[in-house]
């Protein structure tokens, strides 16, 4: 069996999880190992960040030792059918009729599943050293992991259920989880949640949480936000203050909110979290120092 | 149809349920009825308002005396809302069969479009209660968003479709099939298992009544899509690449559907020159250090939007009164 790893990466809407996959890459790449981006849903983002038209199926250069696919659940469905079946005319027979598509494309958890099975393929193939899984946002990435597990509750025996089973196996034995979120309120509690759900349905290894656009704050500004007469320093300058004010308000409030996720996550294991500063798009990727403790 | 629809789309983090509730604030200042359906399921307009708000049911939110017009709220409960339709539109026994079976409850929770289209509903009871003026939706981070209005024609095609009519009919079910039929059927065992297949057959024969209706349903909520009504908003915040978004444009774009303007949420404010004379050093100093955390945009960029909402004061944004007086920039 391959040794590659997968690691899904979760989170959230908006909290940058295409940039935290495109970081291990790169993470991965100054080692000198490969990986692959895996997009789901259709998703097909991460090669317009190297220039690159947006790929399909099949898996595109990006850069040194850094490939991409798209995966999308009807083209995941065809791809395990044709392979099943081989026969790519009993396929189309079957399949991609208008009686059956709707069906197809109504069954619990098929899209889940067909997923996580391409990902499957992509870990026994072993050709890279790394698969980094660029989930949908929380619920629907909760859904993806455990896509294998859900379809052997539902097909109970025949061949679906002894494929998610394997597939089962080579999640909870390659899987890695690293959760993304957002020095705020809303996505550090969604996150604590997930954590939760992760702890109590299945027990993936969680590797850590990258709290992502960390509003790196000078020195010199820290030292002034702890003086007591800031909200009237700049008072002659109204727009001025206003902005201060917001600055001083976000720099507590994201100490506050990453403080709060440390003390309740209560794990034994001190579960590591990194703080990735905010930085410009289209700007080339910053490194994230520390990584390297975790991967 | 005389009420309003704006539909709030974007990608997540841009703020898209409290620029929601700004818009829909704007609506009752101009003297308007107006509801606001959040559709996302993690409650962050609760939190935002403070409020506990029941799924699926609109609750007001008391708003400053001298605005003229109202404002409610609710929270979309879509599993709720699918087993409340459907057992309306069911005779109890039924109903009662329909609740067991396995493949509802996935269904329910995951089958495509569902939980859209039970949103969609919602927003056409709104509309039928002639309550309202204006309904705000704020929709899910926009490649669900894109799910959400792809729902009803989901939902019509899977529930009109002849294979379903196939699958539950009973003189052509599957113990008297011809041979092409044998093999579709056949397929379908080997890939979803025939105890799935059962219960998906069970589950169709069991919602045929229901399905009716909701068919209809997916029919008028394509209309209130399209309907001229109905405005789309994009809601973008500086910096962030659009990508998901022009996804989204293009699949409104394909249902003949033209976004209605593009909001951009935390907006710098507008730092005057630093004075020349007269400061003292220490202060400019410090206001060196201000404009250096917060860069300006370029006007341009300002320029390509519509409305404008200014980053706020964190706290601001945690009570309606202060919520009120950051829609006041719309």
């Amino acid at each position: 069996m391959a040794d590659t790893t997968i690691d899904f990466i979760m989170g959230k809407g908006g909290v940058g999880r295409s940039t935290v996959s495109r970081l291990l890459a790169h993470h991965y790449s100054t080692r000198g190992e490969s990986t692959i981006i895996v997009e789901c849903n259709g998703c097909a983002d991460i090669p317009a960040y190297y220039n690159k038209p947006s790929q399909s199926y099949t898996p595109t250069h990006l850069a040194k030792g850094i490939d991409a696919i798209s995966v999308s659940p009807m083209a995941a469905i065809e791809d395990y059918v044709v392979q099943q079946l081989k026969m790519r005319k009993l396929y189309e027979l079957i399949f991609d009729n208008r009686l059956v598509k709707p069906l197809i494309e109504a069954a619990p958890g098929l899209h889940d599943a067909v997923q996580l099975g391409k990902i499957y393929d992509l870990q026994i193939g072993g050709q890279w050293d790394h698969i980094v899984v660029d989930c949908p946002a929380t619920g629907h990435g909760i859904s993806l992991i455990s896509a294998a597990k859900t379809m052997m509750d539902v097909s109970r025996r025949g061949p679906l259920y002894n494929q998610s089973r394997l597939v089962e196996d080579v999640v909870l034995e390659h899987g890695r989880v690293v959760m993304v979120t957002l020095p705020e309120e809303l996505p550090v509690r969604e996150t604590l949640q997930l954590w939760r759900t992760m702890r109590s349905d299945f027990h993936p290894k969680v590797l850590g949480i990258i709290i992502n656009q960390w509003q790196h704050v000078s020195q010199s500004l820290q030292e002034v936000f702890n003086n007591s007469e800031v909200p009237h320093l700049l008072e002659e300058h109204p727009e001025y203050q206003t902005v201060l004010n917001i600055l001083k308000e976000d720099h507590e409030n994201q100490i506050l909110w990453r403080d709060w996720l440390d003390t309740h996550l209560g794990t034994p294991e001190n579960l590591p979290l990194l703080t990735y500063d905010k930085w410009s798009d289209g700007t080339d990727l910053p490194a994230l120092d520390g990584l390297e403790g975790w991967l | 149809m005389n009420t309003q629809v704006l539909f709030m789309c974007g990608t997540g983090g841009v703020g898209k349920t409290t620029t929601s509730v700004a818009m829909a604030m704007a609506e009752a200042r101009a003297g308007k009825r107006c509801v606001l359906l959040t559709i996302d399921p993690a409650q962050r307009l609760a939190d935002a308002l403070h409020l506990d708000m029941e799924g699926n049911s609109a609750a007001e939110i008391p708003l400053p005396e001298e605005c003229s017009g109202q404002l409610s709220a609710m929270m979309l409960d879509a599993g709720k809302a699918f087993d409340d339709f459907s057992r309306l539109h069911t005779s109890p026994n039924t109903w009662n069969k329909l609740a067991d079976n396995r493949y509802f409850q996935f269904a329910k929770e995951k089958m495509g479009g569902i939980q859209e289209m039970m949103a969609v509903m919602k927003m056409m009871e709104l509309v039928d209660t002639g309550l309202y003026d204006s309904i705000v939706v704020d929709t899910p981070p926009a490649q669900n968003a894109q799910q959400f209005f792809d729902a009803p024609d989901k939902i019509q095609h899977l529930f009109s479709s002849s294979g379903l009519q196939w699958l539950t009919s009973k003189s052509t079910g599957f113990a008297s099939m011809n041979f092409a039929k044998g093999i579709i059927a056949k397929g379908l065992n080997f890939f979803l298992g025939s105890e799935t297949i059962s219960d998906i057959g069970d589950f169709f024969t069991l919602f045929k009544q229901s399905a009716v209706a909701l068919e209809a349903m997916a029919e008028r909520g394509n209309e209130l899509l399209i309907h001229p009504n109905t405005e789309y908003w994009l809601i973008e915040v500086p910096n962030r690449r659009l990508q998901q978004l022009d996804a989204l444009k293009e699949s409104l774009e394909a249902k003949n559907i033209s976004i209605t303007g593009r909001l951009l949420n935390k907006t710098p404010i507008d730092l005057p020159a630093i004075p020349e004379n007269g400061t003292n050093p220490e202060i400019r100093a410090l206001m060196e250090e201000v404009r250096l955390h917060h860069p300006a945009l370029d006007a341009e960029v300002t320029r390509q939007y519509t409305l404008h909402l200014s980053v706020s004061e964190p706290e601001r944004l945690e009570s309606i009164d202060g919520l009120w007086q950051w829609s006041l920039g719309l």
